[in-house]
């Protein structure tokens, strides 16, 4: 599987291998060049393409590297195929917040009709001593609250149900 | 690798409360080992500089190679015994580097009651022992002890794991090829002088160091003998006559020279072949460890946070991550080591067990090490889990933690309770290291519920007799009990009594492991092989 890259909001699959003495980076459609990158001091160094060479300067910033090069800025962000493929299969079953071990509601967070973000405490739960906050798993709006507070219930019972926002 | 995608938000008020707390009980911690490392009644600094010997913590800064860390161990033992007056149980243990190679230092503290041996302080030396077996680690033994306290005597002498534990764990360690320098800075009287005797080699501070079974006192009462202390057992004696020292010193910075360049030519170990890449830091800030830790104990916290914060670019790789839930399991790099983390996430049920004892032995077979993050109130109970066998899933947990070849570190993060501390590699299950968080909890049960149950029992008793307790009796039995049960159960306790190898501010943690794994690696790794897993 290639690397993917964002440049721009185009997508842009590549590799990079080593040969004899440098690095090899494979584009689509066969296209190659031999490449070498050599730092000068700290962000900034020259990169050479198929021999002919460059000066560039760049940031890293978590996945996006932030290159100057022949007066104009790229941001090229780096597109984890961990997140990018798992989008679809993974938040098909998240919208309703269950309840991890059989407890007790303290209290219930979400009000319905609220928009909230994954990671927003939608409810707290009591159960063996401890308390547990249940989160909403992803970003959406509170259809429907199941407990009140007060009520006991079952291991993975549902506590909130959460709509996607039509988009 | 993916990056744990963080749900924290630092302007939340419960994280700005919980930040202010875990800042003060983590700057509490450096100030009680502040004290316990330096502070010291003026009499006996004074009589050190009379006696002309160096501070314990001079010694073991000459000893060290200058800009290495020192890992060190137990800093608060007996932090809570002896009625406080025996810092550090009188001896300093860690993990340091000397003319490069990693090795156990033990070092006896004279600057506290004469370095006399404390119950506490021959468990500690047992222990720095112990981990230089397990970790096949070369040992440096700073030797300045008066000999055993006498008074507790009881408490640390006969039993299997008492001071006879000590030589008897220096012979092993000369058996299985570690080697043993041992330096001479003060009277190695009775037991104590076999510590030098069996170092591999031993060097004697001319003037302050001696080595005898019995004291000039001992043998002028005996046969009535009279003789100096250097004609008995100094450093010319011995180095000269007797054979019992190797080298003498001209000082104790002689000495310390002489033991580096002993162990400058010691051999370097082959590391255990684990996975290592080039380290990276972790991409979210260790320090939001203080505001992510709940100021409550009891409260949960997603355990994928705190695991964010402490190993290489944040990445970890979820094992299983829709099953058994309450149970976090999967892999990441400290310090470039690949590991295998348990972290729980909740009490542990019937597939979380099975999860746990399936990924140990996933990691065992790939040669992978294991840290635990425990915060754990035990296994999950009622009438359903039993009838799905809770008790023979956690059995089969134990199994696996107590079988695993590939060495454990454990953390104790939070609550560790009951059966829970069992199944999450507790002390009890060899861990090479374990370390505890300023306000983690163990015990057989939370402390309100075990006041409880003894409470109830004893108003039982007094209801058979045909007395009944007004509510403020009650609260007269109750309360006791209570307020002994949390100080036995908090991380102060369990550190003083050695229940760990040292309280870490939590921001420190992934540099405790890095250094714990890379010694760790010194022993080679058996291969797999388990008992029998209750089906």
């Amino acid at each position: 599987m290639h690397h993917t890259f964002d440049i721009g909001g185009n997508s842009h699959a590549i590799w990079l291998s080593r040969s004899a003495e440098e690095y090899r980076l494979t584009l689509a459609e066969d296209r190659s060049a031999v490449v070498a990158f050599v730092q000068t001091r700290d962000g900034e160094g020259r990169l050479t393409v198929d021999g002919s060479s460059e000066p560039i300067a760049y940031v890293v910033e978590g996945d996006t590297v932030h290159i100057h090069l022949r007066g104009r800025s790229y941001a090229v962000r780096y597109v984890d195929p961990l997140v990018a493929l798992a989008v679809e299969a993974d938040t098909a079953g998240h919208h309703i917040a269950r309840a991890p071990m059989p407890g007790v509601v303290v209290s219930v967070k979400a009000v319905v009709g609220e928009r909230v973000v994954a990671g927003t405490v939608v409810a707290v739960i009591e159960s063996m001593k401890l308390e547990t906050a249940i989160r909403a798993a992803q970003d959406g709006i509170v259809e429907k609250i199941h407990v009140t507070a007060g009520e006991s219930f079952d291991r993975d019972a549902a506590l909130v149900t959460l709509s996607r926002e039509a988009s | 690798m993916q990056r744990v995608s963080s749900l924290i938000d630092t302007r939340d008020d419960d994280y700005r409360a919980n930040d202010l707390h875990n800042r003060r009980l983590a700057s509490e911690l450096k100030e009680r080992q502040k004290v316990a490392r330096h502070v010291r009644p003026e009499r006996d600094r004074e009589r050190l500089r009379r006696q002309n010997k160096m501070f314990v913590r001079d010694r073991i800064e000459a000893l060290l190679d200058p800009g290495t860390p020192f890992l060190e161990l137990s800093t608060l033992a007996g932090n809570m015994a002896y009625d406080g007056e025996v810092p550090g149980a009188a001896q300093v243990t860690g993990i340091g580097i000397v003319s490069g190679k990693e090795v156990i230092v033990h070092a006896d503290d004279a600057s506290v009651k004469g370095g006399a041996w404390y119950p506490l302080s021959v468990k500690k030396i047992v222990r720095a022992l112990d981990i230089a077996i397990e970790n096949h680690l070369p040992v440096v033994h700073l030797c300045d002890s008066a000999g055993g306290f006498l008074p507790l005597q009881a408490e640390f002498f006969a039993d299997r794991y008492f001071a006879g534990r000590i030589f008897r764990n220096q012979s092993i360690l000369s058996k299985m090829g570690v080697p043993q320098v041992a330096v001479v800075m003060g009277h190695c009287t009775a037991g104590g002088a076999y510590i030098p005797a069996l170092s591999d080699y031993n060097i004697i501070v001319r003037g302050t160091g001696a080595i005898f079974l019995g004291g000039p006192p001992l043998v002028k009462a005996a046969t009535g003998e009279e003789v100096t202390v250097e004609e008995l057992g100094g450093a010319d004696m011995h180095t000269s006559v007797s054979g019992t020292g190797d080298y003498a010193a001209s000082s104790e910075l002689h000495a310390i020279a002489i033991a580096r360049d002993i162990v400058e030519r010691f051999r370097r170990p082959e590391k255990a072949g684990v996975d290592w890449i080039e380290p990276e830091p972790p991409a979210y800030d260790p320090e939001q460890l203080y505001g992510i830790i709940p100021r409550d104990p009891r409260v949960q916290f997603d355990m994928r946070e705190v695991i964010a914060r402490m190993v290489d670019g944040s990445r970890f790789h979820e094992y299983q991550p829709r099953y058994g839930q309450s149970l976090i399991c999967g892999f990441a790099r400290v310090h470039g080591y690949q590991i295998g983390i348990l972290a729980n996430n909740g009490v542990l049920f019937n597939d979380s067990s099975l999860k746990g004892a399936h990924f140990i032995q996933l990691c065992d077979k790939n040669r992978t090490p294991l840290l635990f993050l425990q915060n754990i109130t035990g296994f999950m109970v009622g009438r359903e889990y039993e009838r799905r066998g809770i008790t023979k899933d956690g059995a089969k947990l134990i199994m696996a933690v107590a079988g695993a070849s590939v060495p454990k570190f454990t953390v104790v993060c939070n609550g560790s309770y009951g059966a829970g501390t069992y199944g999450m590699s507790g002390r009890a299950f060899d861990p090479r290291f374990m370390f505890s968080w300023p306000q983690s909890q163990v015990s057989v049960m939370g402390a309100e519920q075990a006041a409880g149950v003894l409470t109830d029992v004893k108003l039982r008793q007094l209801a058979r007799s045909g007395l009944q307790l007004s509510e403020q009796e009650t609260a007269a039995i109750r309360d006791p009990v209570l307020e002994d049960y949390r100080r036995q159960s908090s991380a102060y306790y369990a550190t003083s009594e050695i229940w760990d190898d040292g309280i870490l501010d939590p921001v420190d943690t992934r540099n405790a492991i890095g250094i714990s794994l890379s010694a760790a690696l010194n022993a080679p790794i058996a291969s797999p092989h388990y008992g029998v897993f209750r089906m």
